[in-house]
């Protein structure tokens, strides 16, 4: 078990190269939470007249736009305003060793910003809003991630 | 970075003695602006005494490796060994001061401490983000 602390949430240009999530990534934001990149699974009703309640199987999962909030920084601000309109892709991180020992979830969509209320008592934040296009593959086992600056990441196949 | 420990003492400090000097040099020659450990009856009157207290850290994120701010809080109480008035007056120039750098105020009553010395009592408190200035 861990914290939430060091989750993570990394992107790049979307590629459909042939070495699926290897390559750079870098950090989208500083978080200070980060939702899940998954909705709720609904319930098909299945029900008979015969049926004294309603009777349900598993559906699928929604589709969900993240709203990822983090300190409103130019350096973050700026880069993700030039991504707006560019298919991405996703990588999340969980794991308070900042790699995502625990789990890692990829998947593509499509990131932009836009500034928070302005409080006294509370620095300024921003909201990322990231549409999310396709199912988050779970890939905690098939790559590696590593980090000099905690800011650029490499991931690679797991060996 | 904001740092709990960063000396926002001395700039507050620094403009308390230049603002109050300006606006008392003819009234009260003698006004000091002080850091020293509190004393029940200072060497020259009216004496403001200023002590940051607090710096609380706020508005953790996930990464959790930097202080995004602090909510900063100062004390200062100013002596006075003619009158009450003296010390108000001190004192409503110093929240005025305080004002000037975005602190919020809270005036404690005022109280005769010993006999033949007045003062006025502030709290001050402002959240200061990693990249603000004060």
């Amino acid at each position: 078990m861990a914290s939430g602390l060091k989750s993570r949430i990394l992107y790049r240009e979307h590629t459909a190269s042939t070495t699926g999530w290897a390559g750079t990534w870098n950090m989208l934001i500083r978080p200070k939470t980060l939702p899940s990149p998954m909705g709720e699974r609904n319930q098909i009703d299945v029900s008979t007249l015969e049926d004294e309640q309603e009777v349900t199987e598993p559906g699928r999962r929604a589709s969900v736009t993240m709203s990822v909030q983090g300190a409103m920084e130019k350096e973050y601000l700026d880069d993700i305003d030039e991504l707006a309109d560019k298919k991405l892709d996703f990588l999340v991180l969980y794991g308070t060793e900042g790699l995502g020992s625990i789990a890692k979830y990829g998947f593509s969509g499509f990131a932009d910003v836009a500034p928070d209320e302005a409080d006294a008592d509370e620095h300024l934040t921003m909201t990322v809003n990231i549409a999310v296009s396709t199912v988050p593959e779970k890939i905690t086992d098939e790559i590696t991630v590593t980090t000099t600056d905690n800011k650029t990441f490499t991931v690679a196949a797991a060996g | 970075m904001a740092e709990v420990f960063q000396d926002y003492e001395s700039e507050v400090v620094t403009r308390l003695t230049y603002y109050l000097g300006k606006e008392y040099s003819a009234r009260f020659p003698d006004l000091q602006v002080v850091t020293d450990d509190l004393i029940t009856r200072p060497s020259k009157w009216p004496t403001v005494w200023c002590r940051a207290i607090q710096n609380v850290e706020r508005d953790r994120d996930l990464e959790a490796d930097r202080i995004n701010g602090v909510m900063s809080t100062f004390q200062i109480e100013v002596y006075d060994n003619a009158s009450q008035e003296n010390a108000k007056d001190v004192g409503n120039s110093v929240t005025a001061i305080m004002k000037s750098m975005a602190f919020d105020g809270i005036q404690l009553p005022e109280k005769d401490t010993v006999s033949g010395v007045w003062r006025v009592i502030g709290r001050y408190r402002r959240y200061i983000a990693a990249d603000d200035a004060l």
